[in-house]
């Protein structure tokens, strides 16, 4: 049996100027698992992500958290974040130090670790994004890709079991995009559970395990990251397109040019196998 | 970005130990406004200005520019120092130089130009000795020392914040500025006008933004009362020390030496 991590039971949020960004929405989450959110601009992913870390209070609705209750006290919202990291969509926002180590080391240093163990951490998580050639330098004399890096490192550093990403690879280039892939399938094979928002569908469709699609503060799809792409209103109303191998694949099918057997390959690599 | 900032962090003497090079700039600069000695002060100067220039290799042209920043200031206080006047009938000793006009004359005495060239000297001295800080020693170098020195730390947080948001804001500002230039923005006096105060409000309405949003990532990495780091490591050097002292102990022998007093 699969370990639930998130219960989200018919919730749904209204901020104060009246718009509302999520309309009764359920959900659940399963340890370990890769999860990709896919959506318009606008369809509430944000919103759902500050949910999950007690950020923002439901309007309506419950969140449950490994079976409990999410209360907004200080005490609870303390175990929530330790345990459900999240790494914001504008990284501005979300560093302030003096230098990078610092920065990366200050969620660390929230969890009461040793000192060895926080410098373990840090110099971890500085080699697995490739900033540790950056590490003294100040925030304010990096460029967009390497803030982004830099706060991912920051959450990375705290070792949290569910990972929650908005947009990592929005304004990344493409080595640095790949960069984080692989540091999400490492820190994966950790047994951890990751949630990242994304408008890559070629991405999501390779990497997830679920895909979640959203659209107007509702989710379309939960699923397995292949049937949602037959699905072809759907796609439309959330303004998404096919994945380039999905495509291909579906193309050269009909054309009789692809071995059909098996499943439909998600990568090109698995793509490039399967022609005749 | 600023440029004196960024030498804090690429200068020779940036893997000093902070505390080094604080407990030298500022004796120095205590000593020099405590004594207000011209030949303090001219020594104050020349080695500060010798461990900016040749120790940590700041370009002499930056120097000299940042220099005279405070020139303005300095050339209006000094005027009024050095020109008196008074009615014809007073007698001034001293006088190198006087004009009269009407019952007045405008007179500059031997003991206004003393005084003058005193404080032109404190005031290079001292700002030779923050210079040498601000340009040796980054600001979050300064903050773990202060927080060290058990400064309470709401106010280690309220600079370090405010100082991370200096960029965040000139980086906003400008980002504003190139967009709202680009669609010509500031081609006549009533229009940049107009664009500045649309500047400035979106600012205002940027900081409050910004903050929010800090408060919540902040939040989120399991902020409760204090911002704790790791520290940076540097290492105190005996050399740096012997020299430190040396360079005090001479600076007050010679005080003593040209008849000064304690």
């Amino acid at each position: 049996m699969d370990e639930l991590f998130f219960k989200i039971d018919q919730l749904t949020h209204r901020y104060v100027d009246g718009t509302t960004a999520l309309k009764n929405l359920s959900l659940s989450i399963k340890k370990g698992k890769k999860i990709a959110l896919l959506g318009n601009n606008g369809a509430g992913k944000s919103t759902l992500f500050q949910h999950l870390n007690g950020i923002l209070q439901p309007t309506t609705g419950s969140i449950l958290f490994k079976g409990e209750q999410v209360r907004y006290n200080r005490k609870f919202l303390m175990t929530l974040r330790k345990q459900v990291g999240i790494v914001f969509q504008d990284p501005d926002s979300q560093l302030f130090s003096g230098n990078v180590r610092q920065d990366i080391s200050f969620g660390p240093m929230n969890l009461d670790w040793s000192q060895e163990k926080v410098h373990k951490q840090v110099e971890w998580a500085m080699e697995q994004t490739e900033v540790t050639a950056l590490q003294d330098r100040p925030i304010h004399f990096l460029s967009l890709g390497q803030k982004k890096r830099v706060a991912i490192a920051g959450v990375l550093a705290m070792n949290p079991e569910v990972f929650i990403l908005d947009e990592p690879s929005a304004g990344l280039d493409a080595y640095y995009s790949k960069q984080i892939m692989h540091i999400l399938r490492d820190i994966h094979q950790g047994d951890k559970t990751i949630i990242l928002s994304t408008h890559d569908v070629h991405f999501a469709y390779e990497w997830a395990d679920e895909i979640i699609v959203m659209s107007d503060g509702e989710i379309l799809y939960h699923g397995d990251p292949v049937t949602v792409f037959y699905n072809e209103a759907l796609l439309n109303q959330a303004h998404l397109e096919k994945p380039w191998v999905f495509e291909t694949a579906q193309q050269l099918l009909e054309k009789q040019l692809l071995r059909d057997e098996g499943p439909m390959p998600r990568s090109k690599e698995e793509l490039f196998q399967l022609l005749k | 970005m600023l440029l004196i900032d960024k030498y804090a962090y690429f200068n020779r003497l940036k893997h000093i130990h902070p505390v080094e090079k604080m407990t030298f700039a500022l004796f120095l600069l205590l000593f020099a406004l405590t004594v207000k000695d011209t030949i303090v002060s001219l020594i104050t100067f020349a080695v500060m200005s010798a461990f900016i220039i040749l120790g940590a290799k700041i370009p002499l042209r930056y120097y000299i520019k940042l220099l005279l920043l405070p020139g303005f200031f300095l050339l209006s206080g000094i005027l009024t120092i050095v020109i008196s006047f008074a009615s014809i009938k007073t007698t001034t000793p001293h006088v190198l130089w006087s004009v009269e006009f009407g019952y007045w004359k405008l007179f500059i005495t031997e003991n206004n130009i003393k005084i003058a060239t005193k404080l032109i000297l404190v005031v290079l001295s001292s700002i030779s000795c923050l210079y040498f800080l601000t340009l040796t020693t980054p600001v979050n170098a300064i903050l773990q020392v202060l927080r060290k020195l058990k400064v309470p730390q709401l106010l280690i947080e309220i600079i370090e914040i405010t100082y991370r948001f200096i960029f965040v804001f000139l980086e906003t500002a400008l980002h504003i500025y190139q967009a709202q230039n680009s669609r010509l923005g500031y081609m006549t006096m009533k229009k940049w006008l107009h664009s500045l105060g649309l500047l400035i409000s979106s600012l205002f309405i940027n900081v409050f933004k910004r903050a929010k949003e800090l408060t919540i990532a902040m939040d989120s990495r399991g902020y409760t009362e204090d911002i704790m780091y790791i520290d940076d490591n540097y290492q105190y050097s005996a050399v740096n020390w012997i020299i430190i002292t040396i360079i005090i102990a001479s600076i007050v022998a010679v005080y003593l030496l040209f008849g000064g007093t304690l």
